[in-house]
Parts: C-alpha cells; sequence; structure tokens
C-alpha cells in the first residue's frame, strides 16, 4: 500500500487480513447473545449470520483506511475484546 | 466523491490487489456460478427429460390412475420403519418423482445428517425406477444423472475441494469480491460518466473504459452477488456450527427444530394421513402454482406436518412456505422459513436466495443474472489484465500469459467435463468421469499454454473454446441422448435451448477467434492481447 511506510505494511496486512476475520468471527458469535431475539426469538441468531460480510468489511476498511496504525489496533482488539468476554461470560453461566 | 489523496491511493491499492491476489480463482467461481444459474436446466439437458413438466402436477390430471398419496403408501411398507419418520418429495434430473423417506442421526463429526431410503418413482403410474439407501448427502453426490450441474455448483461453491476449507475459501473469495466492489465505487470520481463512455482509440483505453463501464451498471449486481456469495460459504461452514454453540450449547438438532421446525404440539398417536393430493390442490388452488419440494414430518402420527415449499409468486421477490397438518389436511398457514412467527431475521435470510441464484422471476430473471454474470467475468478479467499491463516492465507480465490460459482454458474444461459425462453416463460412473474430463482437458490447456508462444496463445484457445462448444451438442446426442426431433415432439424444449446456447457460445468463440487473428498494431495491445 503506497500510502503506509513499509515498516507498517506487513502488521497492517495482518490487521486487515487474519486478524479482521477471526474479530469478525467473534463479533458475529458475541452478537448472538447481546441482541434482542425478537418475537420470533431468532433474530439474534439470524441477524448476526446474515450480516457477517458486512461486519467483516466494516473491519476491514477500518483496519486499513485509519491513518493511524496504532489506533487501527486499538480499536479492533478493544472491541474484539469486549465481545469475547461477552462470550466468555455467556458460556459460563 | 471526494477523498483525501492518500485515502483513494490506498483505495486503489486494495482494488488493485484485492483483484490480483485473488482474481484468477475469483474468475473461476464468478464464471461457474454464471453457469450455475441454470443448474436445474443443465441437469434437465444433461440426461433428457422422461417426462415434460413437475412430477407433482399429476395431481391436476383427472385423468390420473394413481394418487400421490397412494404412492407413498405403497413405498412406506417397503422401507425399514426406522426410516418413516420424515418423507422428502422432489423432483430427479428425468423429471420423476424422487422420494425420499428418511431419519436424523448425527455422524461422526458431530454433524445432524439425513439417512434412509430413497426411491425415484413414474408419478403417472407409480412405477419404482430406482431404489437406493444411505445418507442424503451420499445419495446426492452419488446421483449419476445430475453429476455434470452438480460438478458446476460444486466448483462455484467449494472450488470441488473438501469441506469446510472450500467453502471458507469461496467465502474469503465473496469477501475481496465485495471490497473490490465497494473500493471500486469509491476511487471512480466520474461514475456516472464512466457509465456512458468507451473509447477506441487504443487498445488500453478500450480495456479500462470497458472495466469501468462494466463496473459501473454491475457495481450492485456485484456487491449483491458477494455479500450474498460470501453469507452462504460463510454461514455453512462457520456461521450454523458457531450459533448452535452459543444458542443451543453445541446442539444443531435442537437449533434446527426451533428454528426450522413446523413446531406443532407433540402427538404420537398413529394416524392415516390426509391425502396430499387434496393438500396439493388447494395449495394449487390459492397460489396458482405447485410446490418445488415437500416436506412431510412424523408421517403417520397425529402431529404429521406437511410444509410446501412453493416458488415466488408472479408478484413476488421470495418463495414462501405453506404449513399443512399430515394427519387432518387442515391448512395451518404461511410459515416463516425460521421460527415459527415472522421475523426480520427470517425476512432477511429468504432475500438472500432470490438475489444470489436470480430465480426469483423464472426463465427471465435467470437469463438476466447470465447475463450480468458474464459481465462480472469481463469485470475480473479486465481489471487483472490492466493490473498486469501497469507491470508490464516488471516480472508480473509472466503472468498475463497465465491470466489468458486461465481465462480461455476454464470454459475448454468445463466442456471436457460435459463430454466426459455424456460419455460416461450409463456406461460408468459419471461422479468420477466429469471431474476426470475437467482435470484432463485443464492438462491438455495446461500443455497447450506451455508450448505454444504467447502471442498466438488467446487465438489458438479462443479456437479449442468455439470448437468445444461447438462439438457439445452433436456429443450429447451420438451418446444416445435424446435427439432435438424427439425433445420437441416431447414438449422438451429446454434440452434444445441449451442446445443452441453452446452453438452460439461456440460461434461467438470462433467470431472472435477470428478478430483475435488480425495482426495486432500497438505495444500495448501486444499485452492485452497476449
Amino acid at each position: 500500500m503506497t500510502s503506509v511506510a513499509s515498516h507498517k505494511l506487513w502488521p497492517r496486512i495482518f490487521l486487515a487480513g487474519p486478524w479482521t476475520l477471526i474479530a469478525a468471527i467473534v463479533m458475529m458469535a458475541a452478537m448472538a447473545t447481546w441482541l434482542p431475539p425478537g418475537e420470533a426469538q431468532v433474530d439474534n441468531m439470524m441477524l448476526p449470520l446474515v450480516l457477517f460480510p458486512l461486519i467483516w468489511a466494516v473491519f476491514f476498511f477500518a483496519a486499513c483506511l485509519d491513518r493511524s496504525l496504532p489506533r487501527a489496533i486499538v480499536i479492533s482488539v478493544s472491541i474484539t475484546a469486549i465481545n469475547a468476554l461477552l462470550l466468555v461470560r455467556h458460556f459460563m453461566s | 466523491m471526494e477523498l483525501k489523496q492518500d485515502t483513494t491511493r490506498t483505495l486503489v491499492a486494495i482494488h488493485g490487489w484485492s483483484g490480483a491476489l485473488l482474481g484468477l480463482l475469483l474468475y473461476a467461481i464468478v464464471l461457474t456460478g454464471t453457469v450455475a444459474v441454470f443448474s436445474n436446466e443443465i441437469g434437465h439437458w444433461s440426461v433428457g427429460a422422461a417426462r415434460a413438466g413437475v412430477p407433482l402436477d399429476v395431481v391436476l390430471n383427472k385423468n390420473q390412475q394413481t394418487s400421490v398419496q397412494s404412492i407413498i403408501d405403497e413405498l412406506a411398507m417397503e422401507v425399514d420403519p426406522e426410516y418413516r419418520v420424515d418423507v422428502g418429495l422432489g423432483q430427479t434430473a428425468t423429471g420423476m418423482l424422487q422420494v425420499f423417506f428418511h431419519k436424523h442421526q448425527t455422524n461422526a463429526e458431530g454433524q445432524i445428517e439425513e439417512i434412509g431410503t430413497q426411491f425415484s418413482v413414474n408419478p403417472d403410474n407409480g412405477e419404482v425406477i430406482s431404489r437406493q439407501d444411505g445418507t442424503g448427502a451420499e445419495l446426492f453426490r452419488g446421483d449419476q444423472d445430475l453429476a455434470l450441474s452438480r460438478f458446476v455448483v460444486d466448483v462455484h461453491t467449494e472450488l470441488h475441494l473438501p469441506r469446510p476449507w472450500g467453502l471458507i475459501l469461496t467465502g474469503i473469495l465473496g469477501l475481496a469480491m465485495m471490497i473490490a466492489a465497494i473500493s471500486g465505487f469509491l476511487i471512480h470520481r466520474h461514475f456516472f460518466k464512466e457509465m456512458f463512455t468507451l473509447r477506441r482509440s487504443n487498445k488500453t483505453l478500450s480495456l479500462k473504459d470497458g472495466h469501468a463501464l462494466a463496473g459501473s451498471w454491475g457495481l450492485l449486481f456485484a456487491f449483491l452477488l458477494a455479500f450474498t456469495g460470501s453469507f452462504f460459504s460463510f454461514a455453512g461452514s462457520i456461521g450454523i456450527p458457531l450459533m448452535a454453540m452459543v444458542g443451543f450449547g453445541g446442539d444443531q438438532e435442537a437449533m434446527l427444530e426451533a428454528m426450522i421446525s413446523p413446531g406443532l404440539p407433540e402427538d404420537t398417536r398413529r394416524v392415516d394421513p390426509a391425502s396430499l393430493d387434496a393438500i396439493l390442490l388447494e395449495a394449487h388452488g390459492q397460489t396458482a402454482t405447485l410446490p418445488r419440494f415437500v416436506g412431510i414430518e412424523h408421517y403417520g402420527r397425529g402431529d404429521a406436518a406437511v410444509t410446501l415449499f412453493m416458488p415466488a409468486a408472479e408478484d413476488g421477490l421470495t418463495e414462501s412456505t405453506r404449513l399443512y397438518s399430515g394427519a387432518t389436511g387442515e391448512f395451518l398457514g404461511v410459515k416463516p422459513t425460521i421460527g415459527q412467527q415472522p421475523s426480520l431475521g427470517s425476512q432477511l435470510f429468504d432475500l438472500i436466495g432470490p438475489l444470489h441464484f436470480g430465480h426469483f422471476a423464472g426463465l427471465l430473471s435467470k437469463a438476466v443474472w447470465f447475463g450480468l454474470g458474464f459481465a462480472m467475468c469481463y469485470l475480473t478479467l479486465t481489471g487483472m489484465y490492466l493490473w498486469l499491463e501497469r507491470r508490464m516492465h516488471t516480472s508480473w507480465r509472466r503472468v498475463t500469459k497465465s491470466v489468458v490460459t486461465f481465462a480461455h482454458g476454464l470454459p475448454i474444461a468445463l466442456a471436457g467435463s460435459a463430454a466426459a459425462f455424456f460419455t460416461s453416463h450409463g456406461l460408468a460412473d459419471t461422479t468420477l468421469w466429469t471431474p476426470s474430463g475437467f482435470l484432463f482437458t485443464s492438462a491438455v490447456v495446461v500443455a497447450l499454454a506451455w508450448l505454444t508462444p504467447s502471442e498466438a496463445l488467446k487465438p489458438r484457445l479462443m479456437l479449442l473454446a468455439g470448437v468445444s462448444l461447438l462439438l457439445l451438442p452433436p456429443i450429447r446426442m451420438l451418446t444416445g441422448h435424446i435427439g432435438w426431433g424427439e425433445a420437441l415432439a416431447t414438449g422438451q424444449a429446454l434440452t434444445v435451448s441449451v442446445d443452441l446456447i453452446m452453438l452460439i457460445g461456440g460461434g461467438l468463440y470462433l467470431d472472435a477467434w477470428r478478430r483475435a487473428r488480425k495482426p495486432v498494431v500497438s505495444e500495448t495491445s501486444v499485452v492485452v492481447q497476449s
């Protein structure tokens, strides 16, 4: 990526590539625990499933376009950590 | 849309690299997906229908000697009682009624699967044509008549790789296509102007304009295909097992029960089943259509449920599901696809299929999806050519030959798989020979590319592709499949139509070959041509 210094290129590629996929999967799973299920009791599972590609795209473009790599990392890791904690709490309970 | 210069540069890099790194595989799934729009039609074309129409249309024939219900009741007596739990009614590639008595079980991998006995039956007289035992996946994958259409779909959905890796890879390719579409939209500042610009002053400019033009008109389609395609891939490989783990402690059967089951109160009493013919006639009276699939849950019990999966109405986009009591025949309502009550999640899910497959308005919408699919193939290839052309003075230029080989070799290999199917059908295992034909033809194309100079490769592959497509109809007929006269006499115009599409495709390829043989005049066009 031409706008990114070369020593930051590979961390940026890792953030936008494998990490983004992990973050989107964790968020999809966690959404099932905090989204309202609706009257049919299925929305909390169907909406994350259907929206998964969009969740990934948001993570991806945020990771690529944020000028500050540390900020992009902090935001992505924080969101993933919060969702992972919600998942852990769900399984513990 | 005005973006900061470095943001635009980053987006251009994302757009280029997403296509460059995954472009060839993306082209493979887009081309096979375009062909797979007509997978049902290819299924009928490849074996020839034994009867015109859909098998369940027998209920509309007042002179019918037998009934669908009596066929099911008689078959039920022939299967292991443990498989008389659920019954699925569909259609074989030859237009016969397919009846699958089955139960659900958890396999060694922890996945829920169907296991039972499947019959192929002539719905006009109840004659059993074939009987097979096995799991749903085994019966589906082993279907000799469906080998060709299933192979095309399999390459599209999983690149013929083992699960779940094929699905994950195609899911990633879908995501790559989505970011290429989004970044392409953001970096093209003169979006509307590009929709109507096609300069032909030189090859490079023509290629660039063609890419922008196809991208502008096909942007929404590209996004929809990528979004829905990656949903299907990831939902099947990761999403559903993950949701079962979070919501149901890993119990996929409980999840299916909660999300898909008709949800009737339990009643284990044995009762005589209600007439399925009467149920089908009631549905036809209400919707003027017949279901593409029928599911009977708890066959012969008091809580039996008959679910009819109806095609989209003429003024509708999505399919509908009609639910009946299997004990009384009473219409219980239109059931959401997911859950027992209408929901946003179910409505969104219902939209994904029609938007991906393009089957919401019959052959017309499929034809539009088919055409747009080819526009996406063109978009993918021109994107790769443009990306390589900018790097023609680097070692990347060697890749151009591979792109040309792949672009024109894939249609040849698909034609090779079809030829292998026709040759082996009825004589050998088509599920083995169809992919073997694909691999053998691919090897021939690679060898040809290896031995041919770059400048002569594209015309030669075009000639080979044209001849391959033109040969398919005669190969089909010479291997004992139905001819045009018999097809038209028995109402199978579809067979003739697909043959004509092959002949037209072959003719277009030969015309392109004729034009590609003209001497090239500019350096830039050498890159494109080679």
